[in-house]
């Protein structure tokens, strides 16, 4: 992995501790999914209570669905890059198509589709209950920093709970 | 405009619209609150900073999916007290492109 400013770390695995120290990220269970061979990152979120957007408790909130659209959209950046590069979420739609119903994990499937210089293209499908159906569609850009930054220290919010 | 204090001055139907969306479970966990309303389509919510809210710890910032969700919560009540219909609005709706969801960053929130 040439130009990696941590050659200790694959890109896989700092993604995966991205996953898992991302503050709000771990505050509601996100996780990364062992890599499949369409090159696509996966995310998921597990059915919980308190992720519920109805009294109910029958359906994720919309707000849940963007929190995985975004971070697994960003993760599949990074891995598109290959190496870390600080990058901010500079645009994000999301079109929901059904309610995503708590009876199984949320899912996120993510994929970088185009790379500039200084933007990051990335497109999302969210599916929901036990068949994995399409309960949304996410579209982002990331603006990737120019600056040659170093990864940060992602485990200084992660108040002592290092996993 | 002239708002007041969350419930002031409104009928008892109107005070339980402004509280609906922001006592969801998702906002609850949040710690999303309703800081003011007028009960004629302005509302003004509050979340308190928490770390466990940080989605890029670069900045640091929120977490977009916070940020979001702040924004669906603030737009459902505003439109919620607004309506004839005893339910809430639903953001997920199949049928209409209006039930999507923008939202363009033109500021770094760090807390």
């Amino acid at each position: 992995m040439t130009g990696s400013p941590n050659p200790v770390l694959s890109i896989e695995e700092l993604a995966r501790l991205f996953a898992q120290h991302m503050p709000h990220g771990r505050d509601i269970g996100m996780r990364l999914e062992d890599l499949a061979a369409d090159g696509k990152t996966r995310m998921s979120v597990p059915a919980q209570d308190f992720l519920a957007g109805d009294p109910g408790v029958s359906f994720f909130f919309p707000g849940v669905m963007f929190s995985l659209a975004d971070s697994a959209c960003g993760l599949a950046v990074f891995r598109a890059l290959g190496r870390f590069v600080p990058i901010a979420t500079l645009d994000m739609r999301i079109d929901h198509l059904a309610p995503a119903t708590m009876d199984a994990d949320l899912v996120a499937v993510a994929e970088c589709y185009r790379l500039t210089k200084s933007i990051a293209f990335a497109r999302c499908e969210l599916l929901s209950g036990p068949q994995r159906r399409a309960a949304a569609i996410a579209v982002g850009t990331f603006m990737l920093s120019s600056s040659s930054a170093k990864a940060p220290d992602i485990t200084r919010f992660a108040g002592g709970q290092g996993s | 405009m002239n708002t007041k204090a969350a419930g002031e001055g409104v009928d008892a139907t109107t005070r339980e619209r402004i509280t609906t969306l922001a006592a969801l479970p998702y906002a609850r966990h949040l710690g999303i609150r309703v800081a003011e309303a007028d009960g004629a389509g302005t509302v003004v919510l509050h979340l308190p900073f928490e770390t466990r809210l940080i989605g890029n710890v670069t900045l640091p910032a929120y977490h977009g999916g916070v940020i979001a969700t702040l924004m669906q919560v603030a737009a459902l009540t505003a439109t919620y007290v607004l309506l004839d219909e005893d339910r809430p609005p639903k953001l997920v709706n199949a049928a209409r492109t209006s039930c999507s969801w923008s939202r363009r960053f033109i500021s770094t929130r760090s807390p």
